[in-house]
Order: structure tokens, then sequence, then C-alpha cells
């Protein structure tokens, strides 16, 4: 699972017998006169140098932050000119530089020989390999987005003195201890397919629970400290997700990948899998809901779970595990009873008796899952014949439900779902033509806006942005068209002319002069908006 | 329950805030005025003049009035912004034992937290009028620019006014808290603060009660004041002397009057379109000549002389757009400066949409302040405030570099760390000097503090790992460690002193500032004795003659006047070399022996 360790808040790379690190360091210490004399602020040899490691935020690679994003893995160079969108000469002058700070490698080619050995000149290893990829990560020294490198847990003690519910005590070292499990998203309650607003929405109701102002003026002992470093971490992992969508899609990969993983594992041990948990196996109760018993909801740490930690000794990682186990299964509190060998035997037997009923149990469940599913999805296709795509399409979802990797399904489903969405699109669009005859503007405007999320073609659109011109006294719905249009065919001229009025229209002059001189970079010869463009710029 | 105020204290007036039943009052000072002038006098009796009073003595008390100080605040006497202002002040700058800039008044030298401390201690009082109770705890605002020592300074002049600060907060954020309080309010709100001294732009996102800040920016150096200079340096000043030969600025009693002025002008052209400036007198030129200064400011002209000031906010805005990455559903004026109609418009076409109205510009931020008190108290959580740290910080790396751990707009509390390395072979010791800045030279930012951690292992260079690690706290205290992860030796400092005063100074000023007041009441005190003696006496001259005639026929008569002569005379004299306890005594006596005359008077008829 590498991709968990790459959205650390705080990557460190490590480049050590990296070719990249003779550069680097000459760099670092200023070999090229970087300081000749020493600084205002004391003898330069007296602080310390960064770890030739690789800072984010170093001068080289902030400016190419988006770049780096896109290398997880190896890429070659013509899959990151088509990504990245720039130019070749452009590309591996970026790649040059953040290779010359050791932030990629480059490799002769695709899960070759590893890094080529000998540096000649950057930008010809670059031309010649083509092929690039990031330095991994190394292990971090606790999982996801770690505070400190040494951070332990917190015992698991309560403390009498704090003002705070124990319910909630408890609450905040459970959350604590299982940082190192607790994917990104259970933390703040979200899916795993949260856009940026729903994560935003978790991590403001994650704080209205933890941020320590929450709590001021309470006596909080050693909670006080504890809320602040669960907030710390919620506040980096809230930065880590939103910082590049591009990661944050990889690790929601990653996460679902595991959850399933996890939820095949444990699916028979749970009493009745319903379809929604099913669908959403990380979900958890809201933040904000009554405390019932902290670690009733959250996931438990699996003992499939690759190792998060530092943990490389087999043997460490095997106890860990029974440690895990453990503290599942005793109760979290309370002195430990003394051991009577009789109910120890029958704990043993009662343990192996559960895991045979569970290796017998899971097909059988298993099969009654997949039967059902395949029944829905033959209705499905029966509406589907008889032309009732909408039918069809929700039979299908609930078939998916069941068996979410069931590519068949999913397919169906995708086709489907587009003759649904045609379907209604349609009808919404008729209807907003009709009203549009009767001068219902307004009411119009509402079911082409339907028409339009359903199924947005540049036709439609054309003619929608054309009538939020006419027709619509606020000029930012033109706008809002005109930009889904021009971002749909961003080279036709028609397209970005209405862009440009529609911006006009809202007053935004400048943007207007955007997509006037985008226009002018895709049709050099475009008399009528060279012309406006003119207009606009003696104007403003 | 204690009840904590929102006070803010700006550059030009500041202004004091409770919540009462969970809606935010502003408090009117003594006058009524619900905004007081942050000025500071000394009178020349030795006593201290706050607000409206300091402000009305301006001009004929130049040289001992101090406006502005929070320009002031938490800067170096050597930096050029110290030399700037010097340059337009009428008091005396001069340089303090840890190169802090300090005020000369009269006999005596004041540093800028006891001057802002003053403000403060009167915001103090009048909350305190107003409730009949003693407050003792308070949230300050301070521009959101301000660096750790600005903010350092403001909580240290909170300390000597005899205010537990609980809370810094920046002041656009408590003007959208303002806004956004009881309200259906959610979505990106961009807060545009132009005040007297200083500019603000502060991004923010609200929903269900979190207000996060998403991105800050402005200059701790643009503001009301600027705008006045421009009036008065490029336009009043220049013309003068390009007319009459005559530099105005040698003259500080002309300068405090053309300040006024250009201030009153630059107001009145927020609504009419020119405003006339006429200071006779201005200047006399030995004999009983004198010049006279008579223009009309025109709004246009205004706008030309300030165009760059107003281009410099818009730029700053565009950053912190940029920095937001959000698309921006409302925008908030805040301050007395966005009156301006130029300001409205730039902002308008910037943001391409209205800016919206409802708010005060000048009581928002005391307002918020005051919200933010109280939810830090009761215990409903329905705001809380995300804020982010406006300036990266981090510390000085080989090369002169700057290397930032906790980069600007990053949401507090926050921690982070990173390993670093030594450069030399058998290093033992390293100096973590911390910083906070924007520059990539190590030097161009602001120093906070620094120490060394010694006692590393001998080792060629590369090998010894030391782990960095900033903390800021929900407070702001900034805290730096550096560990060595091979021996676990460790060191940290709390960045906290650097203000320009020590523990011992804050301490001292304290209590010479409980000192002051408790002399200043107690002088109160004896002046209403005196106000009251002098009433009596006034009423006993009016009934005495009467009293006289009558007591003249009696038995005891004669015995009865004299007494009460003796004791007229003695409270004649306690009035005017009389100490406390004598006055008192005098007092009591002598509106006994009022009574006494009354009743005889009344007796007879």
């Amino acid at each position: 699972m590498d991709n968990l360790g790459s959205l650390c808040a705080r990557p460190i790379f490590d480049v050590d017998d990296q070719p990249a690190r003779p550069l680097l360091g000459r760099w670092l210490t200023g070999e090229k006169g970087y300081m000749e004399k020493p600084g205002a602020l004391g003898a330069w040899q007296d602080v310390p140098m960064v770890r030739p490691g690789v800072d984010q935020q170093r001068p080289g690679i902030r400016e190419h932050q988006d770049l780096l994003a896109l290398i997880d893995g190896q890429r070659s160079l013509a899959q990151l000119c088509a990504q990245s969108g720039l130019t070749e000469e452009d590309l591996v002058r970026r790649l040059t530089s953040l290779l010359k700070v050791g932030a990629i490698q480059v490799h002769s080619q695709a899960n070759g020989q590893g890094p080529s050995p000998t540096p000649k000149s950057d930008a010809l290893i670059l031309e010649q390999a083509g092929w690039v990829g990031r330095i991994p990560p190394r292990p971090a020294l606790s999982a996801g987005v770690d505070l400190r490198a040494h951070w332990r847990p917190p015992s698991g003690a309560l403390d009498p003195q704090c003002d705070l519910p124990e319910a909630f005590q408890h609450e905040v070292l459970f959350l604590l201890s299982t940082l190192a499990t607790v994917d990104h998203f259970e933390l703040f309650g979200i899916e795993p397919t949260a856009d940026r607003r729903e994560i935003k929405r978790g991590f403001f109701s994650f704080s209205k629970r933890f941020h320590p102002d929450c709590y001021f003026g309470k006596a909080l002992g050693r909670f006080g400290d504890l809320l602040q470093q669960l907030f710390e971490y919620g506040n980096a992992v809230h930065d880590a997700l939103l910082k590049h969508d591009a990661l944050r899609e990889a690790y929601a990969r990653a996460v679902e990948a595991r959850n399933t993983r996890h939820l095949e594992l444990t699916g028979a041990a749970r009493p009745k899998a319903e379809p929604t948990q099913v669908e959403t196996p990380a979900r958890r109760r809201t933040p904000t809901g009554p405390i019932t018993h902290p670690i009733e909801g959250l996931r438990r740490p699996s003992p499939d779970d690759p190792p998060t930690g530092p943990i490389t000794d087999r043997k460490a990682r095997l106890r860990e595990i029974a440690a895990k186990r453990r503290r599942v299964e005793a109760p979290t509190t309370g002195p430990k009873a003394p051991i009577d060998k009789s109910d120890l035997e029958a704990r043993l037997q009662a343990r192996k008796q559960a895991r045979r009923d569970r290796q017998a149990g899971l097909p059988a469940e298993l099969k009654a899952r997949l039967a059902q599913a395949e029944g829905y999805y033959q209705e499905a296709m029966k509406h589907i014949a008889a032309e009732r795509p909408v039918q069809g399409a929700s039979l299908l979802r609930m078939a998916l439900s069941l068996d979410p990797r069931n590519t068949a399904y999913q397919e169906a489903l995708d086709t489907v779902d587009e003759r649904a969405r045609a379907l209604a699109s349609r009808r919404f669009w008729t209807d907003g033509q009709r009203l549009e005859k009767d001068s219902r503007y307004d009411d119009a405007m509402v079911a082409y806006r339907e028409a339009v999320r359903l199924k947005a073609d540049p036709g439609r659109l054309a003619h929608l942005t054309q009538f939020a011109l006419d027709h619509m006294a606020d000029s930012r719905e033109a706008v809002g068209l005109a930009e889904q249009w021009a971002k749909l065919c961003p080279e036709q001229p028609t397209a970005l002319m209405a862009l440009a009025q529609a911006y006009e229209s809202a007053g935004l002059n400048r943007r207007a002069v955007g997509a006037l001189e985008q226009l002018l970079s895709v049709d050099p010869g475009h008399k009528e908006a060279r012309k406006y463009l003119r207009g606009i710029k003696r104007k403003s | 329950m204690e009840r904590i105020i929102g006070i803010d204290l700006g550059t030009t007036n500041s202004c004091v805030a409770l919540v009462e039943d969970g809606t935010p009052v502003v408090l009117p000072n003594k006058g009524g005025y619900r905004i007081t002038p942050s000025v500071v006098a000394v009178a020349e009796n030795g006593r201290r003049l706050v607000g409206h009073i300091a402000k009305r003595q301006a001009v004929t008390n130049a040289i001992h009035t101090v406006h502005g100080a929070k320009r002031l605040m938490g800067r170096k006497y050597e930096s050029p912004q110290v030399k700037r202002i010097g340059e337009s002040v009428t008091y005396d700058i001069v340089e303090g034992p840890h190169g802090d800039p300090r005020i000369q008044l009269r006999d005596r030298v004041y540093s800028v937290p006891e001057i802002s401390s003053i403000i403060l201690q009167e915001m103090k009082l009048i909350a305190e009028q107003y409730t009949g109770d003693v407050i003792e705890k308070a949230v300050i605002t301070v521009p959101a620019y301000f660096n750790d020592s600005q903010r350092q300074a403001t909580k240290d002049a909170g300390r000597i006014a005899g205010l537990d600060v609980v809370r810094i907060i920046n002041e656009p954020t408590a003007a959208a808290l303002s806004y956004g309080y009881g309200r259906e309010v959610e979505g990106v709100l961009a807060v545009y603060d132009l005040g007297g001294g200083t500019f603000d732009i502060s991004i923010l996102q609200i929903h269900d009660g979190v207000f996060e800040v998403l991105a800050t920016a402005g200059d701790t150096f643009l503001g009301g004041q600027d705008f006045d200079n421009r009036i008065i340096m490029d336009w009043l000043v220049s013309d003068f002397q390009r007319e009459h030969g005559i530099d105005l600025r040698q003259d500080k009693m002309a300068m405090q009057r053309l300040r006024d002025a250009a201030e009153k002008a630059k107001c009145e052209l927020s609504t009419a379109t020119e405003a006339g400036i006429n200071l006779p007198f201005i200047i006399s030129t030995g004999g009983r000549d004198a010049l006279h200064l008579q223009k009309t400011l025109t709004r246009s002209r205004l706008e030309e002389l300030t165009l760059d000031l107003v281009e410099r906010t818009i730029r700053i805005c565009e950053k912190a757009a940029n920095d937001a990455g959000e698309s921006i559903d409302g925008v908030l004026l805040v301050g007395g400066m966005t009156r301006m109609p130029i300001i409205q418009q730039k902002v308008k076409a910037l943001f391409g949409m209205e800016p919206m109205k409802g708010v005060h510009p000048d009581e928002v931020v005391a307002l918020g302040a005051a919200i933010q008190g109280s939810a830090l108290q009761n215990d409903k959580r329905d705001v809380l405030l995300l804020d982010v740290t406006p300036h990266s910080l981090g510390i000085m790396v080989v090369g002169g570099f700057f290397s930032v751990l906790i980069p600007q707009n990053t949401t507090v509390p926050t921690s982070k760390s990173h390993i670093f390395t030594t450069v030399r072979d058998y290093q033992t010791s390293v100096k973590i000097l911390v910083l906070q800045g924007e520059s990539e030279r190590a030097e161009e930012n602001e120093l906070l503090g620094e120490f060394i951690l010694t006692g590393l292992r001998p080792a060629p260079k590369g090998e010894v790992e030391i782990e960095i690690t900033f903390e800021i706290n929900a407070d702001g205290i900034v805290s730096v460690s550096a560990k060595d992860l091979e021996t676990g030796q460790q060191q940290a400092i709390t960045v906290a002193a650097t203000s320009g005063l020590t523990e011992e100074e804050i301490k001292r000023m304290a209590a010479e500032n409980q000192d002051y007041l408790v002399q200043a009441r107690a002088n109160e005190e004896l002046e209403q004795l005196r106000n009251q003696i002098q009433r009596t006496l006034t009423e006993v001259d009016k009934v005495f003659p009467r009293a006289c005639e009558i007591l003249a026929g009696v038995d005891y008569g004669e015995e009865a006047i004299r007494k009460a002569e003796g004791v007229l005379r003695q409270a004649r004299q306690a009035l005017t070399h009389g100490d406390a306890v004598a006055l008192e005594s005098a007092g009591e006596t002598l509106s006994k022996t009022l009574n006494m005359l009354k009743g005889v008077v009344q007796r007879v008829g």
C-alpha cells in the first residue's frame, strides 16, 4: 500500500545513494559560492542544514508540485506530456530542475534496471531514458500523517481531574491510539468518494468536536494536550486531502481496496450486512451524534492490514497483532482479573468453534448474496428491454450494492444510466422549449438547467448560453453555462466568443479578455474577436 | 460567570463590546460616543488624558500627545518604518534599552505597550462602568498580518492594563464572526479591512458556525494615516512651500492642525465631491504678520494623490484570493477607510460583486471580539474559529537560506517537524535561529529567537540527525524544540520575550500603572470633597446673615455665631491646603452647622 504512505503531510524522501545526491549536496553546502561571507545572523557553519531529503517547500520543488503529484510510480515522458498538458520542451526543463533537487529519479525503461548510474547532462538523460519515477517515500516513522517522528499513542488511563465526560475521554484516547489504522476519511466520518466540499464539511464537524477552543475554560488535565494533538492531526489530514486532487484520488482508491478486502474477511462475522453497509464499510456515526462506546462503529484494526508502523521485524509484528486482538476482545479498561485455567480452555474452544463456523458460513452467505444480485440483474434486464431505463438502473444499483465488483453489472449500469439520463434530459429540454415559447423564461431556465445537468452537449449549451444572455437578469447564469460550454469544447470559437460575452455582461472584463485571447490563440484570424477585444480593452 | 469583553484596539479609534444575553453590544464611553480615539496625552499637571479629551487638546499640546502608537507596536527602533513614523509625528521617539522605540512625554519615557495599555485601561473602565462589575478578561484584536512580536506587544499592553488577555484574534476574522453570528451564513467570504494604520484581507469559509480562514494577507503599514500623509505632505505642505517658501514641517503645532484638517477633509469627501480646508494663522512670519492656508480639495484630486495606495491593497487582495483557491461568494468591507468611494468601486470591480452592507465598519471588529470571548465561555459551541498563521515560520539553514517548517496560511493549532543534519565534521553544537517571514533569504525575515543545541556526538558531517519541531498552540504562542535523535538531548524555547520588554519590566509597569490609577482615583475623590465643601459653603453664605439676625436675640446666640464662624474658617482653610482627612472632617462639621442654621431660619420662618 505504497499510496497510503505517499500522502503524508510531510513526505520525507530519502535520496541517499541516488545520483542526484552530489548535485543536491553542492547546492546545499553552497560550494558554488552561495554564501561567501557569514550572514548577519551568524556564522553559517553553526546553523543546521536540511537533511538531504526533499522539503516540499524548498525553492525548486514548490513551483513544480503539481507536476510531482502526477508522478506516482513510473511515468513515461509521453504520458506526462499528455497528462500535464505541457510542451515536451517545457516538461523536460521542469523535470530537470526536479531531478536536480533530488525529487525524482530517472529510469532507463519501465520496470527496468532502476536509476541510471552516471549523471551526464540531466536533460540528456531524461530524453534518452524517457521514464521518470518518484523517489519512493522513506517509511514513515508513524503511519499516515504524522505529527512528530517519535510520537507515541497515549496510555489508556482516564483523567479523573478532567471535566470532560468519560465517554468523550474514551473516544479521544481511542482515536489517538488507532491513528495508524483509521484512514483519513474515517477520521472525518466521510466516504472515500467524498469531494472537496464534503471533506470540508467533515473537517468542520471534526473540529467542532475536537478543537481545544470548544473546551476553553474547562479543567482538561492532560487531555488539553491530547485534544490539541488530535486536532493537529486532523488539521494535517485536512491539508493532505485537499492539497492535490490526484494524490487524494490515489489514496481513496487504496483505502477503498483495503476496505473491500477487509469486508470480505470480516463480512461473515457481522450479524447481518445491510446493503447500505456493504456499500459503505467505512461509515461510522457522525461525530456530533450521541456517544455510545468509543469502539462501536469504527472499523476494527484488522490483522491483515499491512504493517503501517515502523515494524519490520516479523515477530514484533505478530506480537503487535496479538496485542490488537486482545485490545478488541478484552474490555477496554479495568484491572486484569486473575486467569482461570478452565475458563481459558473454554474460551479457546469457543474461539476455535467460532473460526470453524465462520469458515463454513462464509461461502454460503456469499453465495446467497450473489444469487440475489443476479436476480436483481435479470429483473433489470427485463425492464431495459421494455424501454424502462430508469427502473432498470435502480435495480442494477441494488445488484451492484450486493456484488460491488461485478464488472458486468457495472457496464450495464453505465450504459443504461446513460440512456436514462438522456431520456430524462430530452424530456426536460422539450419542456423548456415549450415554456420558452410561452415566454415563461424563468421556468424555462429551470427545465433547461436540469436538462443540461443530466446531459450536456455543445449544441444545447450553445442554445442555452444565448438564451441566458438574452433573457436572464442575473448574468452569472450565462457565465456558468458559457464556462461549461467552453470547457466541453475549448477549441470552438463560438463557445469562447459566447464566454467572453457572458463575462463582459457580468462585468468581469479581465476574464473576458482572457477568453478572447484564448480564442485568438486557437484561431488567430478571427476578426470579430479581435475587434471585440479591442473594444473591451478600450473600455477598461 | 466572569465576563470577557472584546476590544478593538485600533490605530486611530478603539471600541469595546460585550455580549449580553446572546446579543453583542458596543459599550458607549462617558461622553456617549461608541468609539474612542486612540489618543493619549500627558497634560501640564502630569495627568494622563485619553480619548476625546486628549484629541481635543492635541493642537495646544502637540508634542505631548500620542496618536497612532499602534504603528510602533513590536517594531525595532532602527527599522525604516519607525524612521518614517518619526518624520511625520509630533511627539518624540527615543531609543529604548532593548532597541525598541519609546516615547518621551513630559518628564517620563513610555514604552509603546504602555501607551496602548492606557487606551486599554480606558476601554476596561468603560466596560466596568457599563456593567458595574470588575472586568478582568478580554479578547483583543490585532491586524491579521501582525507578526509574532507585534502580537506579543499587544498582549503585554493588556497585561500592563491589568487585563487577562484570553485570546488575540485577527481583525478581519472578528469582523466575519460578527457578520456571520446569528445568521445562516454559508459560503466563502472575503473581508477587506482598511483601517487607520493597517490593511488586511482575509478569506474565510463559513459553515454551520465554523469560521475557517483560508488565506490572509495584508500590509501593517498601509492605512488611513498614509492617506492623510499624502494630503499633507504631497499637497498642502509642498504647495505652501512653493507659494510662500516656508516649510510647515518645522512647526509641530501647524502640523497637528494640518493633520486634523486633512483627516476631516478626507472624511467629508466620502460623501461630498469637494471639501474646504481653511486654517487661518497657520504660521507666523515674525512680527504681527501671519499666513493663512485656504484650499479646496476635490474628490478626484484626493483619488489622484492616493491611487497607488488603493492599487497596493488591490494587489494584495489578488494574492490572497489566489491563495484561498475558492470562489468568493461575498465581500465585507471593514474599517473607516472603506467609506471612500474609489475603494468601494475597486473592490467591487475586483471581486465582481457589490460589497455587503449591513455592518458598521467601525464597530464590527469589537463586536466580533466580544462574540469570540463569549463563544469561548459558553457550552453551546455554536461558534468556532479556525484561524491561520499569517507568516511562514522556520529556521535558518546553511547558505543563509530560510527553511520553512510551518508555511503561511496554516490552520492553528499546528505542529510540524523536520529532520536536519550537521554541516561540518565533528561538529558538536548547532545554532537554531527561529525566523518568521516570506523571504527565502534568512536575514530578510524577522528573527523571533535563537538557541543552541549542544552535546552532539562528534561525527562526520551529515550523520547526526536533529529533529526540529515547531508548535503553535491555540493561543498562538510559538514554541520550538530541537532534539538530537541519537542522544535524546533536547533544547526548547517558547518564543515570547521579543516584544522589547522583559518580564520584570512588564511587571514593574503593571505595578506603576496600578499606582497611577490609585493616585488618580485618590485625586478624584479629593476633588469631589472640595466640590462638596464649596457647595455647602455657598449655601451657608446664603442663610448665614439671616441666621445671625435671629441668633443675635437669643440666649447663647453669640456663642453659636462664634462657633459657626470658627467652623467656616476651618472649612475655608481645609479647602485651600488640606489633605483628605482634614477635608473630610471639615465637610462633616460644616454640613452639621448648615443643618443647624437652616433649622434656626426655618423655625422662625
